[in-house]
């Protein structure tokens, strides 16, 4: 019975000694760094998401370090002509249902510009993430100026501004402090953002972040699959086609008529805009489905009532050239044939048609 | 079995054997055994079935018990501690619908009393008439038990009986039909406990005479921690183990201890983690590279033994927390320069079940012959596939695992060609050539390796078109 009790004192000591020094360590951001992707397996083509793992071989984890190390950006070398472009945004750009190819980062990678005379390469990294929120656009942003970028193509959308979509994603509670830090360093802390308070005792023990540190390793594990087929989604055979039809309802987040200006996040697009600094920006509003079905003279879809659209829509392009930005309004390009399971979930054929338009507006912007 | 039902188990092994005496200490066991048998069964879509198949894993194994496992001049009276636990226990849990205990004891709450009580008593009634007769030792009897047992075990086995079963049942209790699956029926455990009670009933057939109380037998069909994966013992071996004079507990706790702890790392560390990456039906007509089809087959490989022997190592480390000595199940199979040799050292149990219960009755069958109609080489050929065969149809009734029984007995029938064939020149290697002889090991060990995963590709995938599809894609 003493040797029992000796042992198992000892057993406990051990690990009492092994929880102080990750408590101590935080080794959680750290270890996300550690990567297969770009050496064993192929970097992703897009930041991991997905609900599905099992069909999907990808899910969603909240490290962005291990995110962006799992994807192909960081594995790549620098090339004399080519022309590296990042595309910022959400789950349209992302591409819901769209093999990693049909993506518009798909389609216009590997096409030819001319620049200044000089033909280029496009180099073109896919940075969306299905969330919409302008938060999350800037954070990602941010660390995707790490990879330096030559152009920015960052798609919004209204749905993504107002003040309580921001930081209701799990990948901005996650990260709440990154994003914090990242406001006060460009002097923005909007009214909106929760006061942040430091991680609890708790949250820093090894037990709290189990689950974190296992899906690091599901996340090697998952890139085995990837190499091996290519998969990063779930491909529903079949879906529920996007909404056409509404009820007679002219409220946007609970306000009818107009939507508040004070109520959207406004503030993050300067943020965006400084974080790029010297890099060329295109701020595209993204193509949405415009119905034709019941109560369509209201609503454009799911999303939008008209009359809250078309103001927010102005007052865009209104700070657009206010502020000098390059804009592209591309909110009627697409017919609603080019829409899958939701008003901003566009098909291959429709990212061709989004593709084709900004490779023609590429050179000028960058004049 | 989950990680909470091993942590539980290991508690209640430790409490079990803290207690002094040994009766009471059986007693205990007896009473955990019974409760694991309902506690592990999972929920059934068919109505009360999940009561239903546990307690008749308890019926079964009573009645074999009263048929070939007694005494000739014992009494019903003699028994009476153990049977009065046994019954006790089945009626506490039958009357634990009377609480809120369902997700606890039973997966969904047992049938209501005026239901499950005339089935206990038949269940009595049926103990009472095998230990009655039992006693005539009628090769009719014997015939029908063990007929029952086949058949039930074919019958779970095979997709389409199974379906039909299911169909049966579930208009029997009332439900429809139409949702009917072949998986409807799982008995938890109940191949394992069929092989248990096989094996107790053949010999008996044969003359051999068993003794044990009920209680023991019991423990012995359904120790709670072999339920699930094995291993499978034999009555003689776990009767000893279990009625045997206490070892030293601080060995027993150690080597216990430190057997679950490997086992719960080799399945829910190593396994689990495979089998994110491992050939599975879903993902093996995904894959579009041959290398990392190799991989998945090879991640497959390991992830099978790596859960397989994980269970095999808790059932074995839980059994020695109190005080029983189970047999190895596996010993580094994939070590081994030949095919013989990895048989003998993968799944040892059941492939010991089936040599002595299939492969030497068949053997001694055609040899018995003074003039055998067959050459020898065929009748090897014979008794392998036969073996296997059976080995693979025990996983389920379904051609692909009857093709990878095949696969293996062919290649265990082209090994002992190769054999007789190489034996001479491989001695003088071996005494002569220590460096030769190990890369000869090495390479043989390979190539075992590589057919034996090759085989899997049958055993994994569920019918032809995908397996053979997927040998397409490595080659």
């Amino acid at each position: 019975m003493k040797r029992i009790l000796s042992f198992t004192l000892k057993v406990f000591f051990f690990l009492i000694i092994l929880l102080a020094l990750y408590y101590l360590i935080q080794p959680e951001p750290f270890l996300g760094k550690i990567s297969l992707y770009n050496f064993i397996f192929p970097g992703r083509e897009r930041l991991p998401f997905g609900e599905n793992p099992r069909v999907a071989y990808n899910f969603s984890l909240y490290n962005l370090n291990a995110m962006f190390a799992s994807h192909e950006i960081s594995g790549v070398q620098e090339q004399d002509n080519s022309f590296r472009v990042i595309t910022i945004g959400d789950s349209s750009v992302w591409g819901t249902l769209l093999k990693p190819e049909e993506t518009l980062a798909g389609q216009l990678d590997g096409e030819k510009i001319k620049i200044h005379g000089a033909e280029r390469t496009l180099e073109v990294y896919n940075l969306g993430y299905p969330t919409l929120s302008l938060a999350k656009d800037v954070l990602i942003l941010q660390r995707g100026m790490a990879y330096k970028p030559d152009l920015i193509l960052w798609f919004t959308t209204m749905e993504s501004f107002p003040n309580e979509k921001q930081i209701e994603s799990p990948l901005l509670a996650k990260n709440s402090e990154e994003f914090a830090q990242l406001l006060t360093s460009y002097g923005q802390i909007p009214g909106w953002m929760p006061k942040s308070f430091p991680e609890s005792f708790w949250e820093k023990t090894l037990f709290c972040q189990r689950r974190a540190l296992m899906d690091l390793i599901r996340l090697q594990l998952y890139g085995f699959m990837w190499a091996a087929t290519g998969i990063d989604q779930d491909y529903p055979a079949d879906y529920p086609a996007a909404q056409v039809d509404f009820d007679r309802d002219n409220s946007f987040h609970g306000v009818d008529g107009i939507y508040p200006n004070d109520q959207m996040a406004w503030e993050l697009l300067d943020v965006g805009m400084k974080i790029a600094g010297n890099v060329p920006v295109i701020l595209i509003n993204e193509p949405i489905l415009i119905s034709d079905g019941e109560n369509s003279d209201i609503r454009y879809n799911f999303y939008y009532p008209r009359q809250a659209y078309d103001v927010w829509r102005k007052d865009l392009a209104d700070r657009c050239t206010g502020e000098k930005w390059k804009c592209l309004d591309l909110w009627n390009l697409l017919s609603q044939s080019d829409f899958t399971n939701s008003a901003i979930h566009y098909n291959s054929e429709g990212g061709q048609k989004v593709a084709d338009t900004i490779l023609d507006v590429i050179p000028e912007s960058l004049q | 079995m989950l990680l909470a039902n091993i942590l539980l188990l290991a508690g209640l092994f430790l409490l079990i054997r803290s207690i002094p005496q040994q009766r009471i200490r059986k007693y205990f066991l007896i009473g955990l055994s019974i409760i694991f048998v309902f506690s592990l069964q999972p929920t059934l879509p068919i109505r009360n079935f999940d009561f239903w198949l546990p307690l008749s894993t308890i019926g079964l194994s009573l009645v074999c018990w009263a048929f070939c496992c007694r005494s000739e001049n014992d009494r019903l009276s003699d028994h009476r501690s153990e049977l009065l636990i046994i019954f006790g226990m089945v009626l506490l849990i039958a009357l634990s619908r009377l609480f809120s205990f369902e997700g606890i004891i039973t997966a969904s709450r047992p049938p209501t009393l005026s239901v499950s009580l005339p089935w206990i008593a038949g269940w009595m009634i049926l103990f009472l008439l095998f230990y009655y007769f039992g006693r005539l030792k009628s090769e009719k009897l014997f015939s029908i038990l063990i007929g029952f047992i086949l058949l039930t075990l074919v019958l779970l086995k095979t997709p389409f009986f199974a379906l039909q079963a299911s169909k049966f049942f579930r208009n029997l209790v009332g439900q429809s039909s139409e949702l009917a699956l072949a998986n409807d029926l799982r008995w938890f455990g109940f191949s394992y406990i069929a092989f248990r009670l096989l094996s107790v009933l053949i010999d008996a057939k044969k003359g051999r005479k068993w003794v044990a109380t009920p209680g023991d037998f019991l423990v012995y069909v359904c120790f709670p921690a072999t339920l699930a994966a094995g291993p499978i013992d034999r009555m003689d071996h776990f009767n000893k183990e279990l009625n045997s004079a206490p070892r030293d507990f601080l060995e027993d706790f150690r080597e216990g201890i430190s057997r679950v702890a490997i086992g719960l790392f080799k399945k829910f560390i190593l396994a689990d983690s495979l089998a994110l990456i491992a050939l599975s039906s879903q993902n093996a007509a995904l894959i579009n590279h041959t290398g990392w089809a190799w991989a998945s087959l090879f991640a497959y490989s390991f992830q099978l033994y790596f859960d397989f022997s994980g269970y095999s190592d808790v059932a074995i480390g839980l059994a020695h927390l109190i005080g029983i000595k189970l047999p190895e199940n596996f010993n580094h199979p994939y070590l081994k320069p030949d095919i013989a040799k990895f048989w003998n050292s993968w799944h040892i149990t059941l492939t010991q079940w089936i040599r002595s219960y299939t492969f030497n009755p068949l053997v001694r069958k055609l040899r018995k012959k003074k003039d055998p109609a067959f050459p020898q080489w065929f009748m090897i050929l014979i008794t392998q596939s036969v073996t296997m065969g059976l080995i693979g149809l025990w996983h389920g009734v379904t051609l692909n695992f009857f093709i990878w029984g095949i696969w293996n007995a062919l290649g265990l029938f082209f090994h002992q060609l190769y054999a007789d064939h190489t034996k001479n020149q491989l001695t003088t290697i071996s005494e002569g050539h220590s460096i030769a002889f190990r890369v000869y090991t090495i390479g043989s060990t390979l190539l075992t390796f590589l057919f034996v995963s090759l085989g899997w590709i049958w055993f994994v995938l569920p019918n032809i078109d995908s397996a053979t599809l997927f040998f397409e894609r490595l080659f």
